[in-house]
């Protein structure tokens, strides 16, 4: 019992011609060590709501308790909160600011009033997890590459120690090696460490591979809700508010209505491939 | 027509210590781009294709080499305007592309640069949006569009140039899924009907599947170069240069590889399912389909 | 919040007022600014109001609006005048506690303060109101088209001016997300000692600072490779012209010079 968000509501630009409800309603329940994706396309509102997760925006009306405590009761602390509930935002680049690498990954966990010593011990751990060597601490973050920049980045929240950790679309615009860093750097926190993540991501692909629980967002609510099969059972569904499923599910859909009897629940991409061989051994 | 030799281009830097470090980013070279032609350029980060995408359009000059488009040679400063009303560029960030504060002057920027008179202006602005299908948006403020918009915009102004080649340098890397089906779908009809020339850089395989010809970067070299079917026909090579083929190539090319009887052209999932639907025919006609 | 300025921004009706060209509307403000200093007597501000109004009335822009945009700044306006109100000496008391002193000049500097504040405020928000940032920007590079003469380079402030109204919302939006992915990382903005608030605000200026930097660098790039090279030899896709509207609108403004000045010195 992590997080649960109760009838979450939340405007946007409120008193302004702007104005736009871009929440509506939300109930989810985020357990313990899972693994969530959230999926919808630019405007649904999953960046909105993320925002919640550690009180940087407040609702209109509904509520979110953190381990049974209301995150919106007058006096709860929002620090002790976001160093619970660590926030990656999309480009996470663009918020290194110190001098050296070593120094911008000790913001966070000194700000949070970690000791030296912990701070310090946390930072080259968190550097350590991220791939980032030791040669590099003292350099500036301006003279890493893009994908070096976006693991310090990450690196600066991991050091905070969250229990629950929300990324907001982290490998946008990289190239495939660098995606793949950063998933698999997800994975083992989530694996390893015991850290719950909830993941924003555009890619299906990338979500059906690692998440526990996918949560699609339509026009501010929640339009599906469930394991990544269940969601990719409702295909056609997702195709309706603009999303796709993974092309595996396509495929293993299509051969189902041609007669072969494949099992259409497969998302993975290699798994398909063994249940298709299955299948083409047993008609020849 | 996009020809080299021999292009080389190494930047230099100089340490603390004063010791040059050269740091070769294209090594040698040698490409031949028809016209009309649709080329997908991937490679990892660093691979050089960014670079080799600034030098189509003289924002860049070779340090080695010589690099011609359209028959002028882009070392020669006399060429620069030329060259750049002949290869229009497309960046990466949306925002940072966009210069005027309303669509259509956006358009208009780059004719009202090279002394376009006022008429033909609005004649080749309206056309361009049009061709985008960006024309209901010609009074809107580029900040109130999507990316994907932005994008097309850019395309728009670049168009109206009347270019014989785009250049799109990851255009598509900070879009949402959507926002990249409008601006490859846009570049692809600039192809086919306006047969503009389309070097179309991405990290995105799926995007590439409808060029003439992939090229493959990887440490400043054109490793691989070929059709769609030819580059995808072997997914462990694009592995060794850490790329990824679309899931529909990849579980072909592991069913081809399982010994299943599959097609080299096979690139997409209806390409995939019309396999399997040849096979059920051949199935029922009793033939044996499968690879001796 | 950054984003609840609304003042000055651009606010299409179509009216004819929108349809002024910018010059005459940069004249106008201008004249108008001046006129509501030059006298400081009742009649003179009626007929102020009489054309502000008037020239609100035609812009289409709800008044609402229009206050709204005021409100941020009425503390500054009020802070001014009370400050008229208690620091005016002069023989004519009005009223006396102690120390402070009110006296009939004073109230009647701090009503005219207030005044000339609301009018010049109100009358170069409708320029801005009805004036898009663009053709503000060729209305002063065309205005002071002549300085190129002298090789003050027109084109390119008017150009950075334009760049500059472009880039803004798209750095507010930006600071914003800083300021929340600091604040994520428990940075202090408002609590804490003196060195964590700075530390916390350097967290801010610096990304921001990089982040225009680098879209500086995108963007130099992007015009380079669409052929810019300065003002030579440019055309123009919307030149600016004067039709016999923006004649009129000359004649009206010089009318209101005329009758605003001397119903401020003669009556």
């Amino acid at each position: 019992m992590a997080i649960i968000i109760k009838n979450l509501n939340y405007i946007y630009g409120a008193g302004t011609v702007f104005e736009k409800q871009s929440l509506k309603d939300i109930n989810l329940t985020i357990e313990d060590g899972e693994f969530i994706g959230i999926i919808g396309h630019t405007g649904s509102g999953k960046s909105t709501l993320i925002q919640h997760l550690n009180g940087l925006n407040v609702p209109a009306s509904g509520t979110i308790l953190y381990n049974g405590e209301d995150i919106y009761r007058k006096g709860y602390s929002k620090k002790k909160l976001r160093s619970k509930v660590g926030l990656v935002f999309q480009y996470p680049e663009y918020q290194l600011f110190e001098t050296t690498v070593l120094n911008d990954v000790k913001f966070g966990p000194k700000n949070i009033g970690m000791t030296d010593e912990e701070t310090d011990r946390n930072a080259k751990e968190a550097l350590k997890m991220v791939g980032i060597s030791e040669n590099m601490y003292d350099v500036s973050p301006l003279e890493l590459s893009g994908g070096e920049k976006r693991r310090v980045a990450i690196a600066g929240v991991v050091a905070m120690k969250p229990e629950v950790l929300v990324l907001d679309e982290p490998t946008a615009g990289l190239d495939p090696k660098g995606k793949n860093e950063i998933l698999s750097l997800i994975d083992k926190l989530h694996k390893n460490n015991g850290v719950t993540i909830v993941l924003v991501s555009h890619s299906m692909e990338d979500v059906a591979k690692y998440a526990t629980r996918i949560v699609v967002m339509n026009d501010g609510e929640i339009f599906a809700c469930g394991t990544p099969c269940e969601v990719f059972r409702q295909y056609k569904e997702l195709e309706k508010i603009g999303l796709s499923a993974p092309q595996t599910v396509y495929l293993l859909n299509e051969l189902k209505s041609m007669g072969y009897d494949v099992d259409t629940d497969i998302i993975n991409p290699d798994e398909a491939v063994k249940e298709i061989l299955i299948h083409m051994a047993q008609q020849a | 027509m996009i020809k080299s030799e021999n292009l080389v281009y190494e930047y230099r830097r100089n340490t603390a210590d004063d010791t040059e470090i050269r740091t070769r980013v294209l090594d040698g070279l040698n490409i031949d781009i028809k016209d009309g032609q649709f080329i997908s350029i991937v490679g990892h980060n660093g691979s050089g294709k960014s670079t080799l995408a600034r030098h189509l359009n003289a924002l860049l000059t070779p340090t080695g080499g010589t690099l011609w488009v359209n028959g002028l040679d882009t070392s020669d400063e006399d060429n620069t305007f030329s060259i750049r009303q002949n290869t229009g560029m497309v960046f990466q960030n949306p925002d940072n592309q966009i210069v005027a504060n309303v669509v259509e002057e956006d358009v208009a920027f780059a004719l009202e640069n090279t002394g376009v008179p006022t008429g033909e202006i609005w004649r080749r602005v309206e056309k361009s949006l049009a061709t985008v299908g960006m024309l209901k948006y010609r009074g809107t403020a580029p900040n109130h569009l999507s990316g994907g918009q932005k994008q097309r915009v850019a395309i728009a102004g670049v168009l109206a140039m009347k270019p014989k080649c785009i250049v799109l340098d990851e255009s598509t890397a900070m879009l949402d899924p959507g926002g990249r089906k409008e601006v490859i779908e846009a570049v692809r009809e600039l192809n086919k009907k306006e047969n503009i020339n389309i070097i179309l850089i991405t990290h995105y395989m799926e995007e590439t599947i409808y060029s003439d010809r992939i090229f493959v970067m990887n440490k400043g070299k054109i490793v691989m170069d070929g059709t769609p079917e030819y580059i995808f026909s072997d997914i462990s090579i694009l592995e060794k240069y850490n790329l990824e083929a679309p899931q529909a190539i990849y579980i072909a090319d592991r069913l081809r590889k399982a010994g299943l009887n599959i097609k080299e052209s096979v690139l997409s999932i209806e390409d995939l399912v019309s396999v399997f639907t040849d096979y059920k025919k051949g199935v029922n006609n009793g033939d044996n389909n499968k690879k001796s | 919040m950054l984003r609840d300025i609304t003042i000055g921004q651009y606010y299409p009706t179509g009216s004819v007022i929108h349809k002024i060209d910018p010059r005459v509307k940069l004249a106008g403000t201008f004249l108008f600014i001046i006129s509501i200093f030059i006298f400081d007597n009742y009649p003179g501000y009626i007929v102020s109001l009489i054309y502000l109004g008037s020239v609100i009335f035609i812009s289409k822009v709800p008044l609402k609006h229009i206050l709204k945009g005021i409100k941020p700044i009425i503390f500054l306006i009020v802070f001014t005048a009370v400050m008229h109100l208690f620091f005016t000496s002069g023989d004519d008391i009005l009223f006396e506690f102690y120390a402070v002193k009110i006296t009939y000049t004073g109230l009647k500097k701090a009503v005219f303060v207030i005044v000339r504040l609301l009018f010049l405020i109100t009358g170069s928000a409708i320029m801005t109101y009805t004036t898009t940032p663009n053709q503000l920007t060729e209305g002063i590079e065309k205005a002071f088209g002549p300085l190129n003469k002298i090789h003050i380079p027109v084109h390119e402030f008017a150009l950075m001016m334009s760049l500059a109204l472009r880039f803004i919302p798209i750095l507010m939006e930006e600071a914003d997300k800083i300021i929340k992915a600091q604040s994520s990382r428990g940075a202090d903005f408002e609590e804490g000692n003196i060195f964590r608030r700075i530390s916390g605000i350097v967290s801010i200026l610096i990304p921001l600072l990089v982040s225009a930097m680098e879209r500086a660098k995108d963007l130099a790039l992007a015009m380079d490779a669409r052929c810019y090279h300065g003002g030579e030899g440019r055309t123009k896709m919307k030149p600016l012209k004067y039709t016999v509207r923006d004649y009129i609108s000359y004649g009206i403004i010089l009318i209101y010079m005329v009758t605003s000045i001397a119903a401020g010195h003669f009556i």
